[in-house]
């Protein structure tokens, strides 16, 4: 998608598209917003934000345990240590850490609150009605369905966003990656596995794969 | 940093998702309302329409009837006028003219010579 402010035919507009329309135009007649403020926004969530942020909070906080302490303490300051802003509204953030013990599942029950500022926009399943009444009533389930299948004596800890509270989940690191830099840590961490629907693997899977055909 | 991979899934799916939006937090951010404000009219909005498309099917589907940002967009609407950054006339109005009259063409948005000799 790489298009908006480039609609180049000239038919008319109608319902959604229409209706948004003449709310921009008459706010930034009135001066109330200024269209190339909504244009950046725009782009900083289409193309600036995203897991790799995410990915590179993970990566460090494995690398440095004294930075996992001050990430698990308060989030928002340690993400600022990373160059990470907080976000428009991202003052909250909390990471919750899973260990052998423990696995953190993030939801928004009620809409789709989500920790932009780390992991950009949520997903199309993170807001489907399916999975934020299952990953209440099933977690275990849900995690199933996503292919994670976990020791039944693991604890599973559903962490329900708000407009206030807004949760990260802090994956485990894989065995194996002792040797690897913190940018190849970095790159195997995946969106979903900072959701709580995935765990990080190694070697990851697409090169598991190439390696099962040699 | 690790290399910058493509995005998993495209954020928006329509342009006009992507501007109502940007309208919410950009009014967030302008001080205009609290979050929570939002939040709380598009929980209504997702709940309403996710018990009208509940009623026909025994399972609800996996988005809400009408799609996320149209949700979005309703709790918009209705939150700029409650704050009376926006007269419901008004709004009724543009809608109409600009439905009426397509914008022009302009410069600005062509990407290509209006005009080839």
């Amino acid at each position: 998608m790489s298009d908006h402010g480039h609609r180049d035919h000239n038919e008319p507009e109608s319902g959604p598209a229409l209706r948004v329309k003449a709310i921009e135009s008459l706010l930034v007649e009135k001066g109330v917003v200024d269209a190339a403020a909504l244009d950046a926004i725009v782009d900083h969530y289409e193309n600036k934000v995203g897991p790799r942020i995410g990915a590179r909070v993970v990566a460090r906080a494995w690398v440095d345990p004294k930075f996992r302490r001050r990430l698990l303490k308060n989030a928002i300051p340690a993400i600022a240590e990373l160059g990470i802003p907080s976000g428009p509204e991202g003052e909250y953030l909390t990471v919750v850490e899973n260990t052998p013990e423990v696995h953190n599942l993030i939801v928004c029950t009620l809409c789709s609150c989500y920790p932009w500022p780390v992991l950009g926009l949520p997903p199309v399943w993170y807001k489907s009605f399916a999975y934020r009444s299952r990953a209440v009533s099933d977690p275990r389930g849900v995690l199933r369905e996503f292919g994670v299948e976990l020791d039944p004596r693991v604890e599973i800890r559903v962490w329900d966003s708000s407009a206030e509270l807004r949760y990260m989940a802090l994956p485990m690191r894989p065995a194996g990656t002792e040797k690897l830099s913190e940018d190849e840590l970095a790159a195997l961490v995946t969106r979903d596995a900072m959701i709580g629907t995935a765990v990080v693997k190694y070697p990851p899977a697409a090169v598991a794969r190439a390696h099962a055909q040699d | 940093m690790a290399p910058e991979l493509p995005p998993e899934t495209e954020v928006f799916a329509e342009p006009w998702e992507a501007r109502a939006f940007a309208l919410a937090i950009e009014l967030q951010a302008r001080g205009h309302f609290q979050w929570a404000e939002f939040r709380a009219r598009l929980i209504e909005e997702i709940a309403a329409d996710q018990s009208s498309s509940s009623m026909n099917e025994s399972h609800p589907g996996p988005e809400p009837k009408s799609g996320y940002y149209q949700c979005w967009l309703r709790a918009l609407e209705r939150l700029t006028l409650a704050k009376g950054l926006l007269g419901k006339t008004d709004l009724d109005q543009r809608a109409d003219s600009i439905a009426a009259s397509p914008p022009a063409r302009t410069r600005a948005q062509g990407r290509e010579p209006i005009r080839i000799a």
